[in-house]
């Protein structure tokens, strides 16, 4: 039977993960610097959890039938990380700040994000949750 | 749903929305991800201009539930009543969407519920996670369900003869 090989990095109990969805628009479907914010949220997964991989661009289209059946495109990036639920509570305050501040600044309804398989949001104006006062 | 994981969404102010299914990782699971994705910021966009929001796509595992047929009927009345706000509401989404809300609400009672139904008959121990308000009344049904398959499962006493 062919043996294990090590990856640098990789460690078989850091199995949880986490997914962090990037918009291309705002809430009145405005575009946004999507760039910029994969770029900082790669940034801040590398340094939290250890290493991040951004898919590409999915394109989508649904039709908008309360617009007369308008085509709304959308682009959204998905981010995966692979990393332990432990490293999650303890980077909570980051994470929580960087989600509440990128869904600010591009005026977002809400920021998605899944975390073992469960799909939460944090709407805005978010509520006040722990991590904000850590 | 793992308990850490839904302290973490409290702490967060994150509001837990959907369980998703475990889908291929990589490329592939990342498109099904995206997908529900695109589906619920619709959704959204739609509640915010107060439109009939369309139902989120079977994302999640479907299960073949047997129910009575009183239980259709008021199922299909409940659904009739909200439909007169989003008409796609049908009997089968209010029945997917009670049991989630039923599901998750006693989610955190689970360890209280185990140790109800491990107790010696009349002997239950305390029961720390009970929730509150609907969640007493759903905590009552929870136990009385298991208290009746407890009962069931006694072994028949035999008559020697």
């Amino acid at each position: 039977m062919a043996g294990i090989v090590d990856i640098p990095g990789v460690v078989k109990a850091e199995s949880v993960l986490l997914g962090l969805f990037i918009p291309s628009s705002d809430r009145d479907m405005k575009p946004i610097d999507q760039a910029g914010w994969e770029q900082a949220a790669l940034e801040l997964l590398g340094t939290c959890f250890g290493g991040a991989t951004a898919f590409p661009k999915g394109r989508g289209v649904w039709r908008d039938d309360s617009q007369g059946g308008k085509l709304i495109f959308d682009e959204t990036i998905m981010l995966h990380c692979y990393t332990s639920v432990e490293a999650i509570e303890k980077n909570l305050t980051e994470l929580h700040a960087f989600l509440v501040k990128k869904g600010q600044e591009t005026n977002q309804g809400a920021v998605g994000f899944v975390l073992d398989g469960t799909y939460m949001e944090i709407r805005f104006p978010p509520r006040q949750g722990e991590a904000a006062h850590e | 749903m793992n308990e850490r994981i839904r302290e973490i969404a409290r702490k967060m102010g994150a509001e837990i929305v959907a369980q998703l299914p475990d889908t291929a990782h990589g490329a592939l699971g990342a498109a099904h991800y995206t997908h529900f994705y695109r589906m619920r910021m619709e959704q959204l966009r739609r509640q915010e201009q107060g439109l009939p929001s369309p139902q989120i796509p079977q994302v999640s595992r479907r299960l073949e539930l047997s129910v009575s047929q009183a239980t259709e009927q008021a199922l299909g009345r409940i659904a009739e009543v909200l439909g007169k706000i989003d008409q796609s509401t049908n009997s089968a989404a209010v029945a997917a969407e009670l049991l989630e809300s039923l599901v998750m609400e006693m989610t955190a009672a689970v360890p209280s519920l185990e140790s109800e139904v491990s107790a010696e008959e009349g002997k239950s121990g305390p029961a720390t996670n009970k929730p509150s308000t609907l969640g007493e009344v759903l905590w009552a049904i929870m136990t009385d369900i298991a208290k009746r398959r407890k009962q069931l499962a006694q072994p028949h006493r035999q008559i020697a003869g």
